[in-house]
Parts: C-alpha cells; structure tokens; sequence
C-alpha cells in the first residue's frame, strides 16, 4: 500500500466515519450554521442592552439635572423626613421593593439597605395636599395608589437603572 | 618467543581448533556464543594465523566464485558482502597474522579413508548428497531437510553421516593429542586438521582489500564475480537443490550476520497491520467526532435572550419612569382631581396611577351612571376599558362596583 492510496483510504474512512454519525454530515453543518446566527443573535442582543443602559443612564442624569429639590431623590431617610413633616401626612412605613419582579415588597427599608426602590405607605388627610407633597420633592415616581379616604402608596426609585 | 598460533575455524558451525607449535591443544565448539570467540582471540596475546574453513554456496546463490578454491563438479561461490565481513571480523584482531580461507568440502572429501563413496552431510540447516568418485567431487545435491532426502533420492541409503568416513585410527595415530576424542568429535575436526596441510587454501589479503575498494567504489571487482542468477522456482517434486531457500550462513553475531528472514518478511505485514488500525481508528474518530458534535448541538439561546429582554425591558420601563418622574405626579393629581370633578353621581373608592395608565375604582347606584362616567372620562381621555366589581352593600343601599382604566 503506497503512501497515496493510505491517504485516500484514510480521508474516505474519516468521511464515513462523519457520515455513519447519527447526526450525520449535513446535522453538523446546520448546527453549525444556527450557532453562528445564535452568535449573531447573541451580539445583536447584547449591543441592544448596551445602548439601553447608555439611554437610562442618560435619563437619569437628565432627571438630576432638572431637579431642584435640596434633598437627593435616593436619600430615602431625609425624603420621609421631609414629607412626613407635612401636615396631613403620616409615614406609616417604608418598603424596599424589587423592580424586577413587580415591585413587590422585600423587606422593610433601613440605613444599611440599598434598594432600587422603595415604598411609601401614607396616610393622608388630603390626597391632593400629599400628591402636592410629592410633587415638590421631585421623585421619581412608578406608581401611586390612592385608596379612598385616606390610604396613598407611592413607589419611586432611589438607586438608578443598573 | 612463544611457538605461533594457528587458528581453524569452522565459519559454519563455529567449531574451532588451536594449535600451538606441533601439537594441537584444543578444540571448542563457539556455535552458541560469538562472542566468547571474540574474547579469546586477543587474548591469545601472540601472532597467530587463521583458517577459515567455509562451505561453499550452492552454484546460483552467491556472487562471487573463487577459483583458487574451486575443485571439479563445484565452484567456490560466496556472497561477497557475507565473505567481506567475515574477513574484517577476523583481521580486526591486532595480533593476526594470515587469514587463509580453505574450501570445507575439499578438506571433507581429503579426509576420507576412502577414495569413492556417498555421505550425506549436514549443510547449514539443509542436507547435503556428497558423491565421490576417486576423490573427485561427482555429485552435490542440496535437500531442504533430511525427510525431503529419504523421501526422494534416500530410499535405502543408509550412509549417514561422515564417522564412519575418518580413518580414526590413522587419525588419532598421527595427531597423538586427539587419541581421547570420540569418533564424533574428530569427524567434526578432521576438514580442520585437513586445512593445515592442504595446498587449496588461499591468502585473503589481497581478496579482503579488493573487496573493501569494491565496496567503496560501488563497482564489482575483476572476473570472479558472476552475476546473481535469479533463483529458479523449486517444483514440489524436485526435492534437489532449493535456491529459494537461502544456505544457511554461520552464525557470526549481529554485526555480520543478515537479518534475519522472518523478521524481513514481518516488516511488510506489520505495516499493513498499522495502516488497517489507523483506518479503523479515523472511522472511529470520525463517529465519535458526530457523536460529540450531535451532543452538543446547536446553542440554546432561548434562556439567555430572555433573560437580556427582560433586563431591557426593565431598564427600558425604569427609564421611562425617570423621563417622566416631574411631570407624574401632577398629571396623577390632574386626573384624579377630573374624575372627583365629575357631575355623574358616583363614588371614588380609589384611584391608581402607573405608567401612563390611570385605573379609577369608584361606585354608583345605576349602570346609567358608569356609563355615563365612563362617557365623561373619554372626553379628555383615551379609556381603556372598564370592568365591573359586583354590587356592594353600603349604608343598606346596593352600589355597583367598576374600575374604569383609561390613559
């Protein structure tokens, strides 16, 4: 057997090794080819994140700049200090929430914790003299619940985007 | 100065024979072990001369024919390449004197007590037919084995062997040294004694130094070299001479022998073997390759793209929150303060605001009052919808319950 014939011998059992495969020739190179379009896929996605990220943290820098409210939107000990020194407005408790799940409550808010939100649970005398309240301070608000006659939930975010 | 050593050897069967002075003072059998001879030699530690006695090849399995060592009815023929080692084996010994190469059949046939007669000798690992005929060599036949002999041409001969050949007695008469060895021990010796005493028997000097030119030179060297004849086609029946079995050659260790046959022929087979267990694992690789390949598959990136949606979504939906977060409120206040504005008899129960989304929960007494609050909202807002809560029981007057979701 000469060298020539040993190498044609050699390829042609390579290649019925790749086409006895369950999967066969033609699987792998379609595997091959979604992969590469995952790939792209995966690169499109991860460009898409990056340029949302890029516009929050634009967003946010807007909202900080337009403020003018002395106390800072996330400093969410001096911001229940200042509205529950209102009159009419009760502090009942403050919840660190989640924003990635629906802004659940995830435990009370203390000085050691570092929420992206968090909750405000009033009692309010007048609904509009505490929306009034809010509006001066300037925060970011998700959400606010009234429940008649004197029960108001605020969420608004203290720690950013990401 | 300590008498001159001369040195017989047998280069078939590795018989060798000392003898110092008149008298030879020993015989050694050297068949199983080289290099003893080797060992001894040098340290003879005196000039010594050397006889080689060698079979001749069988007429077609060598390339070289001497005739100074030639007798009637079969040339000297030796493998050169074989005869050039085995010279150079010898005079590499410092203390050598002559190396003289004698023709063992000649000797044989000189050391018979009679003049006419049959022997059948061994010959390497074949057999040998010696016919003689007044000492004149008449017939040579080569047998693959001695069954092939008794098969063939041996039916009723019953001359084996060349004891009975020796004149033993004569023998032990003149040699006084040998009168204690057997009858098999001086048959085996006889062509060596013989090599001392025989005028056929040639100085390799000058042979040894036309050899080695030969092989530098790559040239064959004067008219004594034939050409080698291809070995003819031994027919089953012809059990006579069998050149495709080569003659057998002495045992002189590695470093002159030829390699040996069967190992030659193995090489080929080997190789093949290897090629045909390199296909095997290629096939094997391959399929394991698929294998791999099919397990692994295509990536699975279903988890990982929701799970980055998710994120923008959320960063998305908490940037929005920050684009808006001055004007929320107020636009909470402004359409809570619409909907308590409202002349349709209805009562706010609570009041929602996300997004862009406001959700209105109120009560009334009539279905013709939600509607017409519904009507109301939609003229400066996009209602999204409104469902109904059930009835209620307050202050003993039955209200209707609807969240009303507009934007």
């Amino acid at each position: 057997m000469n060298k020539t014939i040993f190498t044609l011998a050699l390829s042609a059992a390579l290649l019925a090794g790749l086409l006895l495969t369950p999967y066969g020739v033609q699987g792998v190179l379609d595997i091959k080819s979604a992969n590469e379009q995952a790939a792209e896929s995966r690169d499109a996605m991860s460009s898409n994140l990056q340029l949302a990220q890029n516009q929050a943290v634009s967003d946010v820098q807007a909202f900080v700049d337009n403020r003018t409210f002395g106390v800072a939107y996330d400093d969410v000990t001096k911001l229940a200090s200042v509205l529950g020194s209102v009159s009419g407005i009760e502090i009942l408790n403050v919840y660190d929430v989640d924003p990635s799940q629906g802004y659940i409550d995830i435990g009370y808010n203390t000085e050691n914790s570092k929420p992206k939100a968090v909750r405000f649970e009033l009692s309010v005398v007048d609904p509009y003299v505490a929306l009034n309240a809010i509006e001066t301070l300037q925060l970011a608000v998700v959400s606010i619940e009234y429940n008649a006659p004197d029960a108001m939930d605020v969420i608004f975010l203290v720690g950013g985007v990401i | 100065m300590a008498d001159k050593y001369c040195i017989f050897v047998d280069v078939d069967s590795l018989n060798v024979l000392y003898k110092c002075g008149d008298k030879f003072v020993a015989a050694l059998s050297y068949s199983t072990s080289l290099d003893r001879l080797g060992e001894t030699l040098p340290a003879l530690g005196a000039g010594f001369d050397i006889y080689l006695c060698m079979k001749p090849r069988a007429p077609g399995e060598g390339d070289l024919v001497i005739d100074e060592l030639s007798i009637t009815g079969l040339p000297f023929t030796v493998d050169s390449e074989e005869l050039y080692h085995l010279l150079r084996y010898f005079r590499d010994y410092q203390s050598f004197g002559e190396v003289y190469l004698c023709n063992w059949v000649n000797n044989y046939i000189q050391s018979a007590r009679v003049q006419t007669f049959k022997s059948v000798v061994y010959y390497g690992d074949r057999v040998a037919l010696i016919g003689v005929k007044d000492s004149i060599l008449e017939e040579f036949k080569l047998y693959p084995s001695q069954r092939e002999f008794e098969e063939t041409d041996g039916r009723g001969y019953t001359g084996y062997g060349d004891v009975g050949l020796i004149d033993i007695d004569g023998f032990k008469a003149q040699y006084p040294e040998f009168s204690t060895g057997s009858k098999p021990q001086l048959a085996a010796v006889a062509p060596l004694v013989h090599s001392y005493r025989t005028s056929l028997r040639m100085d390799t000097g000058d042979l040894f130094e036309k050899l080695k030119k030969s092989r530098m030179s790559g040239e064959k060297f004067s008219s004594t070299f034939v050409e080698r004849e291809p070995k003819p086609v031994i027919k089953p029946e012809d059990p006579g001479i069998t050149p495709t079995t080569p003659l057998p050659e002495p045992e002189l260790g590695p470093e002159l022998s030829e390699p040996v046959e069967p190992v030659r022929k193995l090489v080929p087979v080997i190789t093949k073997l290897l090629m045909a267990t390199t296909c095997i694992l290629a096939i094997a690789f391959g399929v394991c390759a698929g294998i791999v390949a099919k397990d692994i598959g295509p990536a699975d990136n279903t988890s990982y793209f929701n799970q980055v949606q998710s994120r923008i979504a959320e960063i998305q939906e908490m940037a929005s929150v920050y684009q808006q977060a001055l004007t929320f409120t107020s636009g909470t206040s402004t359409a809570l303060r619409y909907c308590q504005d409202s002349e349709v008899a209805i009562t706010i129960l609570g009041f929602e605001h996300f997004d862009d989304q406001y959700i209105v929960r109120y009560s009334c007494v009539s279905e013709d009052d939600c509607q017409q609050f519904v009507n109301y909202v939609s003229n400066n807002y996009l209602v999204v919808g409104y469902n109904s809560l059930g009835v209620a029981e307050v202050e003993g007057q039955t209200v209707l319950q609807y969240t009303l979701t507009f934007s």
